[in-house]
């Protein structure tokens, strides 16, 4: 029974990552790459998660700033 | 014991200081050192944990908390839920106060944009893990997917939802092939 429950809860997860992956789309290329990249890293090739985080999260900080500054 | 107990003080302290964007962000790490690394869960006891996670009342990282506890019992269920909760809340008590003070400022806003989308890549990372960890075959991948498109287009509750993914597979299981 905890097979269908299992299921049925994985598809929050991925709705979660669905939604979430909607909005960053909408923020343009930039944002799209290093969403891809996080989940390639992670999903695909099981790069550490802490390391991962702190490469692409200051490296996409940093290119909204330079975005925000821009505009 | 004790090891075990060190050994899950430094899986999920640093995966707590990571936690952008939630604990959905962390469960295709905790799943491959977890499953992968550690060998304490099998694929799907941990689908399992997960399932409970879900269907509790709480917190998500309450999937933390189970994994404390299957590996180490009560001990191992309070310094999980320790490591995973406390780094954290302390981050967020020190961030707080100067988030508060400099509200709307440029690096304020470049640090939620940034982190957004590598935060979405870590959740769908968390969603391929987890159907890939699914034992029952096509008809329990089937669910997650019909489950997925109903949670896009309705706003059906979660633990129904379960439910009624219970059904389906009760009702399936024995009729399709695996």
């Amino acid at each position: 029974m905890l097979d269908g429950v299992g299921a049925a809860a994985v598809g929050l997860s991925l709705q979660m990552g669905l939604v979430a992956a909607r909005r960053a789309a909408a923020k343009g290329a930039a944002s799209i790459a290093i969403m891809v990249a996080a989940f390639v890293a992670v999903g695909l090739l099981g790069v550490s998660l802490p390391l991962v985080v702190l490469v692409l999260g200051p490296a996409s900080v940093a290119l909204a700033y330079w975005q925000l500054s821009r505009a | 014991m004790r090891s075990t107990l060190v050994a899950l003080l430094a899986l999920f302290v640093p995966l707590s200081l990571v936690s952008v964007g939630g604990g959905q962000t962390l469960v295709a790490e905790i799943h491959r050192q977890v499953v992968a690394n550690h060998h304490w869960l099998t694929e799907g006891q941990f689908v399992d944990a997960f399932a409970i996670s879900r269907m509790a009342p709480g917190p998500g990282s309450l999937l933390v908390t189970l994994i404390g506890w299957h590996v180490a019992g009560l001990a191992g269920a309070l310094v999980a839920s320790f490591a995973i909760f406390a780094p954290t809340a302390l981050l967020v008590y020190g961030l707080a106060r100067l988030w508060a003070r400099y509200r709307g400022a440029r690096w304020q806003l470049a640090l939620e944009a940034g982190l957004r989308p590598v935060a979405a890549g870590m959740i769908l990372a968390s969603g391929l893990v987890l159907i890939q960890a699914l034992e029952g075959g096509w008809l329990a991948r089937g669910i997650a997917v019909a489950s997925t498109g109903t949670l896009m287009v309705t706003r059906v509750n979660p633990l129904l939802l379960m439910a009624a993914g219970a059904v389906v597979f009760i009702a399936l299981h024995g009729v399709l092939p695996a």
